[in-house]
């Protein structure tokens, strides 16, 4: 247990340090929420000059979908892009060499990488809040919460697809492919209620709609944490399912 | 427990001094030359004692080298640096870092690889290491290893030859449990290769034939990642740090981060990693593939250091020049183990070529083994022997023998 604990402590530290020297990664990752935020501003600010498109959808939605998606993408893609980098280098296997163990390795990374995610959710939800004028009030901290664990979550399922890919293109390809039906399916422009019941239950495969469900309906409906909760505990069940399937289909041994 | 500061730590521990030896000179006299001084690792040794020296005072030292008899001796000269009465290193006593002023490389080297392997810390067992039976690994259609069945005696330098796509990089990993062979089994250390992957990885190293580290780690955080691996932390880990960083002559770039090296730094901290456990079993893939000559030499006298105190190292090479400095050598081709035996042996399988000129006339005879040869020769030579002007001996190399009996001459660089 205490090994286990020092394994994931070392693993942790170690990618925190490698994102801490990497300066261009850092300043781009946090950077690039605020151009994505400003320019959905500005779509936004245009699109609510249409009275039509006013009625159709709020703006506001539009805001929290994409505060959802930037860290849903950036978890996402960041995580695969660096699991499958180590495993065509050969640093992972260098990794199981030295005795660190599967879920070990998950876990640490898991939590260097939401170091990262920790960073750029407040960030993003500061900026939101003076770009869009959100007023999150006493629903801060449960907002706060679902979006730092949509970015984890991502992070997980971004672990779990990416032990299925074995060079780099083929984690290329994942990328659209878990993210544009996200997109689609996390209510981000139109409600899930909408489509029929098939792909409803298909969007609960992507983590996108936990989070961005539950958060459009403290924001703009005014529900309480009763109302939601349900959300928040999908969520870290998707979590935890990722973390356990990504566990068992990483190998070590080819 | 009072911690040492950094640039003590560059001072390596060495624990059994024969004899310290205060000198009546001290600073300030001219006896040191600074221009000449020469450190070790870029600090010196550090060594308890119970004689009360200050920083400044020249101290004479002799070192015995275990195993090396009266050849082990090593006398030389070294101002003391610093000086911090006892801690858990030495209670009670002196504890003092000493920078050497007239060390000759070839000493220093000795002296840093004794050092290395003194603190290995594993004694020199008999038995066998490495155990290979009919093991076999198809990779679809492909058929990598036929059959494979060999072992490797504890402290051997073994080599594993063949030419490229022969199946060695398919064998060592399959062997350091990184890849599942299709049938057959394998005994590391008389543990089961497939049911106890766990206890092997703690006891061997690996070092891949791509020297991969991180690239935004330092040298020193690259070794402490791989050490807390094993459940190595505080001075303990320090200290082979700095003694894995000496080894591989890379404690001037310690703080340097991984990207910044050249290709044979890459390489040496690729080494350093895999030893900073102190592994019983050495697996290198191609560990001297794109180093330069010189680097070369120094990576075969790391072995040959390891492999006296006790650790076998399986090497894979398709060089063939190397094969000299192994103490067996097995030859794989198309999957399949072509031949396995000593290099003196194998030199014995190779044709000489011997020429008499006698009168101006070349007479040219070959044979397996010239020695035993010879009195055959000159029988058929009869009268004519008395008349022989010259002879000339033309014995076939071991990458001549190698090229010729087992690869059939195709493929096998240089």
């Amino acid at each position: 247990m205490i090994r286990a604990f020092d394994h994931v402590v070392a693993l942790t530290k170690r990618i925190a340090r490698e994102i801490y020297r990497d300066n261009l990664f850092v300043f781009n990752l946090l950077v690039g929420p605020l151009i994505t935020l400003y320019i959905v501003k500005i779509c936004a600010d245009s699109l609510a000059k249409i009275p039509f498109l006013r009625d159709f959808m709020p703006m506001d939605a539009l805001a929290i979908g994409f505060i959802c998606l930037i860290i849903h993408f950036n978890g996402y893609v960041l995580c695969t892009l660096v699991i499958i980098r180590e495993r065509v280098s050969g640093t992972l296997e260098r990794v199981f060499m030295a005795t660190y163990l599967r879920h070990e390795v998950l876990t640490g990374y898991l939590f260097g990488y939401s170091l990262l995610i920790l960073a750029q959710t407040i960030i993003v939800l500061i900026a939101s809040k003076y770009m869009f004028n959100i007023t999150y009030g006493g629903n801060l901290p449960f907002i706060f919460v679902m979006v730092f664990l949509l970015g984890v979550v991502s992070i997980a399922l971004a672990m779990f697809v990416s032990n299925f890919a074995r060079r780099e293109a083929h984690a290329m390809i994942s990328i659209p492919l878990i993210l544009l039906p996200a997109f689609l399916l996390g209510g981000l422009i139109f409600p899930v209620e909408v489509l029929p019941k098939w792909l409803q239950a298909a969007s609960f495969l992507f983590p996108l709609r936990y989070a961005n469900i539950p958060i459009q309906k403290v924001l703009i409906e005014g529900e309480t944490f009763a109302g939601v909760w349900k959300h928040l505990a999908g969520l870290v069940a998707y979590g935890v399912v990722m973390i356990t399937l990504g566990s068992l289909t990483l190998r070590d041994r080819e | 427990m009072e911690e040492l500061q950094p640039e003590q730590r560059q001072y390596l521990r060495v624990s059994d001094v024969l004899e310290v030896e205060v000198e009546p000179i001290g600073a300030g006299n001219g006896a040191l030359r600074k221009e000449s001084t020469l450190d070790l690792a870029g600090g010196g040794i550090r060594l308890a004692g119970d004689a009360p020296v200050k920083p400044g005072d020249v101290i004479r030292l002799k070192l015995g080298i275990p195993g090396e008899g009266e050849r082990g001796t090593l006398v030389c000269r070294g101002e003391v640096r610093w000086v911090q009465e006892g801690d858990a290193e030495a209670p009670g006593r002196y504890l003092y870092g000493v920078r050497f002023t007239d060390i000759p490389d070839a000493e220093r080297d000795r002296l840093v690889k004794y050092v290395f392997s003194r603190h290995y810390g594993i004694r020199k067992q008999e038995g066998v290491a490495i155990s290979v039976r009919n093991l076999r690994k198809n990779y679809g259609r492909i058929e990598a290893l036929r059959g494979v069945s060999f072992e490797v005696m504890r402290g051997e330098i073994f080599a594993l030859l063949g030419p490229n796509g022969a199946g060695k990089s398919t064998m060592t990993r399959i062997l350091s449990t990184l890849l599942t062979p299709t049938s057959g089994s394998a005994q590391i250390l008389c543990r089961d290769l497939m049911k106890e992957k766990q206890e092997i990885r703690r006891a061997v190293g690996y070092m891949p034939q791509a020297y991969v580290l991180y690239d935004d780690l330092t040298a020193v955080e690259n070794l402490r990642f791989f050490g807390r691996a094993y459940g190595l932390h505080g001075r303990r880990l320090a200290d082979l740090i700095d003694e894995a960083l000496a080894f591989t002559e890379l404690t001037a770039r310690a703080n340097d981060l991984f990207r910044t090296f050249s290709g044979g730094m890459r390489q040496r901290l690729s080494l350093a990693c895999t030893l900073i456990h102190r592994p019983q079993i050495l697996f290198l893939d191609e560990p001297t593939a794109g180093v330069d000559l010189k680097l070369r030499k120094s990576f075969w006298d790391y072995f040959h250091h390891l492999s006296e105190t006790g650790v076998t190292v399986f090497v894979t090479t398709h060089q063939m020049d190397e094969v000299e400095y192994c103490q067996r050598v097995a030859c794989i081709h198309e999957g399949r183990i072509a031949l396995d035996d000593t290099p003196r042996n194998i030199r014995k399988l190779g044709l000489t070529r011997a020429v008499f000129v006698i009168g101006g006339e070349r007479r040219e005879f070959q044979v397996q083994d010239f020695d035993s040869a010879l009195p055959g020769i000159i029988r058929e030579l009869g009268g004519d022997a008395g008349r022989i002007e010259s002879v000339e001996i033309y014995e076939s190399s071991l990458e001549e023998i190698l090229r010729d009996r087992i690869m059939g001459g195709v493929g096998v660089g240089r």
